[in-house]
């Protein structure tokens, strides 16, 4: 075996260009029987992905992961984010072949909403798994031959680390930390969350109260419960710890951001008083704009995925019912055939769309992607209560008593701050306690890993069906004196077309182009129906025939008419989200 | 002999043209700029740059206060508006003729800031060479969504360095000549069967042989298509999304930032002033608003009686409803501010037709009135240089067809010969003035206190409206970005309330309308009252319990 495994690298060695071998990544020495199916047991970056990682550690592990792979791995700041951290991307593919930018990408972001953390794991663990296992897996080998990722763990680090290191409650800091005036009052952030005990969660407040409807659940001192109608009950729920720092009455209603970063996308934008979160105009976050750039400087981007929780979920847009327009019977046949396969593979999560099922969203970045650049999206909304005992569960967030047991049975009480008294300058006597921060949205340790895994997968089975262009056949005709007929059939191999039904019809990138070079081209054409010789000529550049799109699975047909024998002529696809790919005639 | 006389014309032309149009150069318009801005009443900044890298030249005009409430006034957002620029510089320098008391007086208490130029990159394109005026900023876009850039601009094909109309003799045509005027083309009424002689189109090649001439020139984003509101996504020139463009983050970052700013006047392509906003119930009260509400609509009346007071001997001004992505609907929609918009300069419809009798009187068959208005204008007054004599041109992509360039050069049909610009920039600086006075303006009632015994104080306190407008408009109460109308009370650390807190929040303030305050407080000592809205004015009050 270890012979067999050596001979391979013998022979991949001479099988490549030599200047190109000295920079391929070794495999790494596996056996057999410590190997875990489909995880490396030597890895060359080891890590936890059953823990949450802080900024820098995310950055040592990008910079380890280049170096472990240098012919794989690529990382880049593509921006500043408010208050100056970069915004990294990860360029995983097979550098040693082909131009990376030409080839069908795959964009997958994570952390948009910084409390939502384990998008970054999963994204992170996306780019270790398949650097990790290029050597070892076939299918992971040829796809980074014929595709590349673009990762980008996390997409709003400055609120990621407040999100760690500073007092929050599970829902808190989903925005970014540019600080605006809220309250409409003038003033800007002058009043935040305290986190009064000190211990680094923002929990809830209680306070014994006659007229209050809620009490200790018997069952789980932790949890507390509505009482029943006609029941009287012992507390009122005064919500998350903090205390009114403006005088207005309000607590906690002016903390830092409070905006969405996820409402600030140039699709259907549309301003706080119709979608709550927008700011001035889409893109007026600097984490925005670099995102946004870096999707235009790279129209090669054909497929994309952004992590999210909670709710297990593979969302699919629109976010806004009258966009529903925009999506095609066509389009929606590719949706479906990869989202549902997705259901499959993450049990658990349902596929949906995400104004039908989940709620309206105006300027989501989902819609810009799928939308305004037409590239085929998913949202995942990371973790259910599915997870906790692998059955549905009977309510939703919040009602369930699901992870309550859970934190009993499994974590043994890790995952709840117990209640205790506390004295409040306007609340006067109360008590503080419940859920910690990482609990209910973020996963549990151990569950992360498996999730890592699943989520992996997926947007490697997306990635895989990005449009993978091959020259089906190419026949050259004379057709007396010096003049010939040459007809090629293109066809893409896979699920996803080069261009969306929507990016057709609203002419998002130019037309994939078939070129025929080296020839002496008098008119050139497409052929509709080769068996009843119906064709569409092109007047304008002949040589280069325009082609709106090649649907997934189908093929296009082209003739030129040539002066003299083509025979050193070449034939060449470029598309930009179907890549680049040329052959020679005599080599077809 | 013949071809002598064709260079002659084709090297005089322009230059006459030039002679009567004669706007000035970009040079000339920042060299006014910085003129104006020298002017001790006058700051100049620049809010960002043009994705050409101009600057955006903003002249605040302002007393000591420079928080005072504000009117935004812009122009030249449209690249196919120059008239609205000069026009905008005309009303700076009309500003800048009162008399030091006069002006300083009305800015006592309001600021006014001009923003003349707010796409520089079109008008430094439209300055040069042809004579041709386009939208958008330097932006290199696919117009026509092709994958290629720029690859079908117009053509000035008779080189007389203006690009005019083109008409082709043809069977299938849809135009006729106009029974009086014989430069000018109409379009004929099927319906009637009325049968055409000419195709028309803009002086052009179809070089990338898609049917289409001219449709993909350099012309790049239309700063006046890319605002928020009601953006239209894959129409040509309106970018790539909303606010993709530098100009128009610039543009909205000023509002957004300086919630002084209460009303903003935009000289440019549409018009809600000659004719107002008119509330539609049905569109108010949609998820996504789209009408000016029931007060801020009669706010609309209010300014446009106004207005049309004002600018009476200008004769009335063709209806121009808003389009998508315009800056002043965004104003008013996304940004909460009054805002008002006007061509400035329109063709005249006060023209006596009378002696001449064979002017079209009524409408013309296309339904086209100001086409007409515009015909009769440009010969009543003989504008050289907007109607051309048609000339015979070798076409390529008309190879046995009769194919002539003249007809309309439609850029006069918005932007008249300069001069003609002085006249109705006096009446629109008239304008400007009564629009700063109309403003919101607060007065506040010295507060009455009123001893309770045991250290307890009543404090009351009233705040009046005594302007012609409301502090901002009503929609702005349901934006989270225009800072409201509010009260800071702040007590010593001895104080407590007893009823009212540190800070409070109110709507928008209509006209001759007031607000009351009151507050119990326990404890002597000294108290600090802020009161107001940026859009409005603020005041600092103290008073001692």
């Amino acid at each position: 075996m270890k012979l067999k495994s050596l001979i391979i690298l013998f022979v991949l060695l001479y099988t490549t260009q030599f200047s190109f071998a000295q920079k391929e990544d070794k495999a790494v020495e596996e056996i057999a029987g410590l190997r875990a199916i489909g995880s490396p047991s030597n890895p060359k970056v080891p890590m936890n992905w059953n823990r949450y990682h802080d900024y820098k550690q995310m950055e040592q592990f990008y910079k380890d992961l280049q170096k472990a792979y240098p012919g794989l791995v690529k990382y880049e700041s593509i921006g500043k984010s408010y208050e100056g951290r970069d915004i990294f991307v990860l360029t995983v593919t097979d550098f040693n072949s082909g131009d990376a930018n030409r080839k069908p990408g795959m964009w997958i972001d994570g952390n948009i909403h910084a409390n939502e953390l384990q998008g970054s794991e999963i994204s992170m663990y996306t780019a270790w798994y398949l650097a990790e296992n290029f050597q070892a897996v076939p299918f992971i080998k040829e796809l980074l031959k014929d595709k590349v990722f673009y990762i980008a763990p996390t997409i709003n680090p400055d609120s990621r680390e407040y999100f760690i290191y500073e007092p929050n409650s599970m829902h808190s800091s989903r925005t970014g930390r540019r600080p605006f005036d809220n309250d409409g009052d003038g003033l800007i952030a002058e009043d935040l969350y305290d986190d009064l005990d000190g211990d680094g969660n923002i929990v809830m407040m209680r306070r014994k109260s006659k007229t209050g409807r809620y009490k200790v659940d018997p069952e789980n001192a932790k949890r507390m419960i509505i009482a029943k109608a006609g029941e009287q009950g012992e507390y009122e729920m005064l919500g998350f710890e903090g205390i009114d720092n403006d005088g207005d009455g309000l607590v906690n209603e002016d903390i830092t951001g409070t905006y969405d970063p996820n409402r600030d996308w140039g699709w259907n934008w549309q301003p706080n008083y119709v979608q709550n979160g927008a700011l001035f105009y889409p893109g007026t976050l600097p984490e925005t704009q670099a995102v946004k750039n870096f999707v235009y400087s790279h129209p090669n981007i054909a497929g994309a995925q952004s992590y999210h929780n909670y709710g297990g979920m593979i969302l699919r847009g629109p976010g806004a019912a009258e966009d529903e327009r925009y999506y095609s019977r066509k389009d929606v046949q590719v949706y479906d055939a990869l989202g549902n396969v997705g259901a499959k593979i993450l049990p658990g999560y349902d596929y949906i769309v995400i104004h039908k099922d989940l709620y309206t969203v105006y300027g989501g970045e989902i819609d810009y992607l799928a939308l305004t650049r037409g590239i085929f999206t998913f949202s995942n909304e990371l973790m259910t209560t599915y997870k906790l005992f692998n059955q549905k569960s009977g309510s939703g967030f919040g009602q369930s008593d699901e992870y309550y047991e859970f934190d009993k049975l499994l974590m043994f009480g890790d995952a709840y701050v117990d209640w205790k008294e506390y004295d409040h300058p306007q609340f006067g006597k109360i008590e503080i306690g419940g859920a910690k921060k990482n609990y209910t949205r973020n996963h549990p340790g151990f569950l992360l890993l498996e999730d890592a895994h699943r989520n992996a997968a997926f947007t490697i089975y997306h990635a895989h069906h990005l449009p993978k262009l091959e020259v089906l056949d190419a026949a050259v005709k004379p057709l007396g004196g010096n003049l010939f007929e040459v007809n090629a059939t293109i066809w893409n191999t896979r699920i996803i077309p080069t261009h969306s039904d929507h990016d057709v019809k609203n002419k998002i990138e130019r037309p994939d182009h078939i070129r025929l070079e080296g020839a002496d081209v008098i008119t050139g054409m497409r052929v509709l129906n080769s068996d009843f010789n119906e064709t569409k000529e092109q007047k304008y550049l002949p040589q280069q025939i325009e082609i709106p799109t090649i649907d997934g699975m189908g093929a296009v047909k082209v003739r030129w008419i040539v002066k003299g024998d083509p025979k050193n002529a070449k034939i060449v696809v470029d598309s930009h989200k179907g890549g680049l790919l040329s052959k020679n005639l005599k080599d077809i | 002999m013949k071809k002598y006389h064709f260079l002659f014309i084709s090297f005089l032309l322009p230059a006459l043209l030039q002679a009567q149009w004669k706007y000035p150069s970009y040079e000339q318009i920042q060299n006014d700029i910085t003129q104006i801005g020298k002017n001790k009443f006058v700051t100049q900044e620049a809010i960002g740059k043009s994705h050409g890298g101009q600057p955006i030249s903003l002249l605040k005009f302002q007393n000591a206060n420079k928080n005072a409430p504000t009117l935004l006034l812009v122009a030249g957002v449209d690249g196919q508006h120059p008239a609205g620029t000069i026009s905008a510089l005309h009303v700076a320098k009309n500003l800048l003729k009162l008399s030091p008391d006069s002006l300083s007086k009305l800015l006592d208490n309001k600021s006014i800031w001009i923003l003349p130029l707010a796409n520089p990159d079109a008008y430094v394109r439209n300055a040069s060479a042809v004579l041709q005026l386009t939208s958008g900023n330097a932006r290199q876009i696919d117009n026509d969504r092709d994958g290629r850039v720029d690859e079908d601009p117009a053509k000035d094909l008779n080189g007389d360095g203006v690009i005019s109309q083109m008409r082709v003799k043809s069977l299938a045509g849809t135009y006729k000549l106009h029974s009086a005027f014989s430069d000018y083309l109409l379009a004929v009424d099927p319906s009637k069967g009325e049968k055409g002689i000419y195709e028309l189109y803009t002086e052009s090649i179809d070089a990338d042989k898609d049917g289409l001439y001219g449709e993909d020139g350099a012309s790049g984003v239309n700063i006046d298509r890319n605002f928020t509101f009601d953006y239209g996504i894959f129409e040509p020139e309106t970018g790539e999304y909303a606010a993709s463009e530098a100009e128009t983050k610039a543009i909205l970052d000023l509002l957004y930032e300086n919630p002084q700013i209460s009303t903003v006047l935009h000289f440019g392509l549409q018009n809600n002033l000659s004719i107002a906003e008119n509330f539609d119930k049905g569109k108010a009260s949609e998820r996504i608003i789209k009408s000016w509400s029931s007060n801020d609509a009669q706010v609309s009346n209010y300014v446009t009686s106004i207005y049309n007071e004002t600018v009476k001997p200008l004769g009335e001004a063709p209806k121009a409803n808003a389009g998508k992505g315009n800056f002043s609907s965004t104003a008013y929609y996304h940004a909460g501010r009054f805002s008002f918009v006007t061509p400035s300069w329109w063709v005249p419809s006060v023209q006596d037709t009378s002696k001449q009798a064979d002017l079209p009187k009524k409408a013309a068959p296309n339904g086209k009135v100001p086409d007409d208005k515009f015909v009769s204008w440009v010969y009543k007054n003989n504008i050289e240089g907007a109607i051309l004599p048609w000339t015979k041109v070798n076409h390529p992509d008309f190879p046995n067809q009769e194919v002539e360039v003249g007809g309309v050069v439609e850029l006069y049909k918005n932007n008249p010969p300069v001069d003609l610009l002085e006249a109705s920039s006096e009446l629109h600086s008239n304008f400007v003035i009564k629009l700063v006075q109309s403003m919101a303006a607060l007065e506040f009632s010295q507060p009455k206190i009123t001893a309770l015994g045991n250290d307890i104080f009543r404090v009351e306190m009233r705040v009046f409206n005594t302007g012609g407008m409301p502090t901002y408009p009503e929609i702005g109460d349901k934006i989270r970005h225009v800072s409201k109308l509010k009260t800071i009370i702040e007590l010593q650390k001895s104080q407590q309330f007893l009823s009212g807190k540190r800070l409070e929040l109110y709507p928008s303030l209509a006209a001759g309308k007031s607000q009351d305050f009151s507050w119990l407080i326990k404890g002597k000592g000294k108290v600090e009252i802020v009161v107001g809205c940026p859009a409005a004015g603020e005041k600092t009050i103290s008073v001692t319990l």
